[in-house]
């Protein structure tokens, strides 16, 4: 391929990159805010007051996020394991919404549906695996 | 031979013995004079037709509409102009009946002998545009039940075509929605009463857009047109109307069977009418007989011109 030839396929590429329209699933991105959400969890690098601001962050993007997948009406017409997935325990899936239904604090709720408790922690013992 | 013909390939050869500028130039005429004979013979088969409307424009169409769309493609086609048509002609023709009854009743002799030759021929056309009436109303009624059996047929594929394990999936999904719309007043109570967490552009703008949407849906039920459509279906399924639809045509289609009976007795009347009036002619005999009554275009109200 010629030279100018070559800068034109580049530039059209270029183009198509730039001015297509952004198609985000709406089930992605819910998802990878609420990884964001779990890492502000339990990572040990964050202070409490970082966690407590972090978390807040992520509170308010789930709002509107957790809201706009659940009215997608383009939903029905996929069948995948991710959406699936996603339907089979609404608890952890829609962690904002289900927490403030139950009253607890994020954390807490998000705790409890993996079967996580005071009770529990302080009963388990160290050994190997 | 000549060079320039020997130069020709053998395709081009063949062809100038088989098709000469003469026999081409018959070939067209007859060809057109067949197309001719059989419009002039078979008019009503090439005209009235009616094409369904294809059943994916109608599938999509609320029930309501869809007996007022077909019908709105029927008065379109060159079936109806045909069928409006021939109605117009029958009500002609009960009138031409009326007169010549009239004339015979008021005549005498060899004059009403041939008013009722005349009386006799025209009750022969009034059969004939009666015949085509009843062909045009039963090619209606069969295209009809064709497109209803298109759209059952549609409807039950696009039923049948949901997958056990993805009707699960849209339970899910419906069971969470329902869910979320039931919570969701009392979600935003707790979200947004701190002023830690402002309603965000999307949720002020959607909220914006529901009520919009809810004004829209009142002004929509409260329409005229909504309710008069309503009423006309009742309460039954998109699929239930179809058939029940489907079943009225069906009735329509066997009255006209019904109807076919009655023309070949009123064609044996008229026959039987024939006979006697060539009988009086050959016995040189007045008939005393005066029609006395008569009707509209109705196939049963036409029953009085045979039977008397």
């Amino acid at each position: 391929m010629t030279k100018p030839a070559l800068k034109y396929v580049v530039a059209i590429l270029l183009n198509i990159a730039v001015f297509s329209p952004a198609n985000a699933d709406s089930l992605e991105n819910m998802e990878r805010e609420r990884a964001i959400l779990v890492y502000s969890f339990i990572s040990p690098d964050l202070d409490d007051q970082q966690r407590s601001e972090r978390i807040e962050i992520s509170r308010n993007r789930l709002i509107d996020l957790e809201r706009l997948f659940l009215r997608d009406k383009s939903l029905h017409a996929k069948n995948s394991a991710h959406i699936r997935a996603a339907f089979e325990n609404y608890d952890l899936t829609f962690l904002v919404h289900a927490a403030a239904e139950t009253d607890l604090l994020l954390t807490d709720h998000w705790l409890d549906q993996l079967g996580i408790s005071t009770q529990s922690l302080m009963t388990t013992q160290l050994g190997p695996r | 031979m000549p060079i320039s013909y020997l130069a020709k390939p053998a395709y081009l050869r063949s062809h100038k013995h088989l098709f000469c500028g003469s026999q081409l130039h018959h070939l067209g005429l007859f060809c057109f004079v067949l197309a001719w004979a059989f419009t002039w013979l078979f008019p009503s088969a090439q005209a009235a037709n009616w094409s369904a409307a294809s059943s994916e424009r109608l599938v999509k169409l609320p029930p309501a509409y869809l007996a007022k769309a077909i019908e709105r493609d029927f008065s379109n086609s060159a079936l109806a102009d045909a069928l409006t048509d021939t109605q117009t002609q029958l009500k002609n023709k009960t009138q031409t009946l009326i007169d010549l009854r009239q004339a015979v009743e008021q005549s005498s002799g060899a004059l009403q002998i041939e008013l009722r030759h005349q009386y006799i021929a025209e009750k022969r056309h009034y059969l004939e545009l009666l015949r085509s009436h009843q062909e045009y109303r039963s090619k209606r009624a069969q295209t009809k039940i064709k497109i209803f059996k298109r759209l059952l047929a549609k409807t039950q594929r696009a039923k049948s075509s949901l997958t056990p394990q993805r009707a699960a999936m849209i339970e899910k999904q419906t069971q969470a929605r329902v869910r979320f719309e039931r919570s969701i007043s009392q979600v935003d109570t707790k979200l947004f009463t701190s002023a830690m967490a402002p309603e965000s552009r999307y949720g002020k703008a959607y909220a914006q857009n529901l009520s919009a949407i809810n004004q829209l849906i009142g002004a929509i039920k409260a329409h005229p047109m909504s309710n008069q459509s309503s009423s006309d279906q009742g309460e039954l399924s998109r699929e239930d109307y179809i058939r029940h639809l489907r079943e009225q045509v069906e009735a329509d289609l066997a009255i006209i069977q019904q109807e076919k009976t009655v023309l070949a007795y009123m064609g044996k009347l008229v026959a039987l009418d024939a006979m006697a009036l060539a009988e009086s002619v050959n016995d040189t005999k007045s008939d005393d007989q005066i029609l006395s009554h008569f009707g509209s275009s109705q196939i049963t109200s036409g029953i009085n011109f045979f039977t008397e």
